[in-house]
């Protein structure tokens, strides 16, 4: 049932008096954080292919 | 593949953030589950030093050899290795008032020199903002550089190490983090910690320096 498996979820993250959650908070925040450094590493390589030519 | 760093950095600060959390550490007075910052506040200082470190010597080779691509080098380090310091200080501030019970403590010569550091540096992009002449800019700044570098080293690491009185680890007689990373539950952390950050200031600057010298050449084509 789909509201098993959510319930599943929720209470994985509040395991380990909720402290899980900080995790999965600051896993979200450093893959953000490295996929817009490679977001402007693109642009970058993009930039330089352009002045090359 | 040429990239292999950056995939190291998101490897090891992965690691930092996840083990960082779920990490056992020593029962600490005070300090309490704190200690975690270790892996945080701490490694910000090292990038701040490897950074600068890494300026100063482009800085060195400029005025050897005049190339403006050692300028640019420079002042990319320096502005990222200031971000590190900032951020480092603010960190630093946040994990004060938990322990000390302050954001800032006047008296306490490992901040103020941590600050009179940064000023140093914020000096140093002032003296650059204030030349037209890019030849003279990148001269007087790779000068200034050297003697930032020794003042940045003098005032973190020399002085607070003879005060007598302080309230930061490794000062003033109080156990040097050295005894903390003595714990090796802390160290199995700390150490990757410390190459991840690095790793990651140092991505960011080989960023601003392809940004910069892409809008230098852009600019050139524009003119012609």
């Amino acid at each position: 049932m789909l509201s098993a498996q959510t319930v599943n979820t929720a209470d994985k993250l509040m395991e380990n008096s909720k402290l899980n959650a900080v995790i999965v908070v600051a896993a979200i925040i450093l893959t953000g954080i490295f996929v817009f450094l490679f977001y402007i590493e693109r642009k970058i390589k993009k930039l330089e292919q352009e002045v090359k030519n | 593949m040429k990239n292999w760093w950056k995939y190291l950095c998101i490897l090891l600060l992965f690691y930092t953030v996840i083990m960082g959390f779920l990490g056992p550490i020593p029962e600490l007075n005070i300090l309490e589950e704190s200690i975690r910052n270790l892996y945080f506040h701490v490694p910000m200082w090292f990038a701040m030093m490897t950074l600068m470190f890494v300026s100063l010597v482009y800085s060195i080779l400029y005025l050897s050899n005049q190339k403006i691509d050692h300028d640019i080098r420079a002042a990319a380090f320096a502005k990222v290795g200031f971000l590190f310091g900032l951020l480092g200080i603010i960190t630093g501030s946040v994990w004060a008032r938990a322990t000390w019970g302050a954001w800032w403590v006047f008296e306490e010569v490992k901040l103020n020199g941590a600050a009179a550091a940064l000023l140093v540096y914020a000096a140093y992009f002032i003296l650059r903002g204030s030349f037209d002449d890019e030849e003279k800019k990148a001269r007087f700044s790779a000068v200034y550089s050297i003697f930032a570098f020794v003042m940045f080293m003098v005032l973190i690491n020399v002085i607070p190490r003879i005060s007598n009185s302080s309230l930061h680890p490794g000062n003033g007689g109080n156990p040097g983090f050295n005894s903390y990373d003595l714990d090796s539950n802390l160290r199995i952390v700390f150490y990757p910690a410390v190459i991840g950050w690095i790793l990651l200031s140092v991505w960011i600057s080989t960023l601003l320096i392809r940004m910069e010298k892409i809008f230098r050449k852009k600019h050139q084509l524009d003119i012609e």
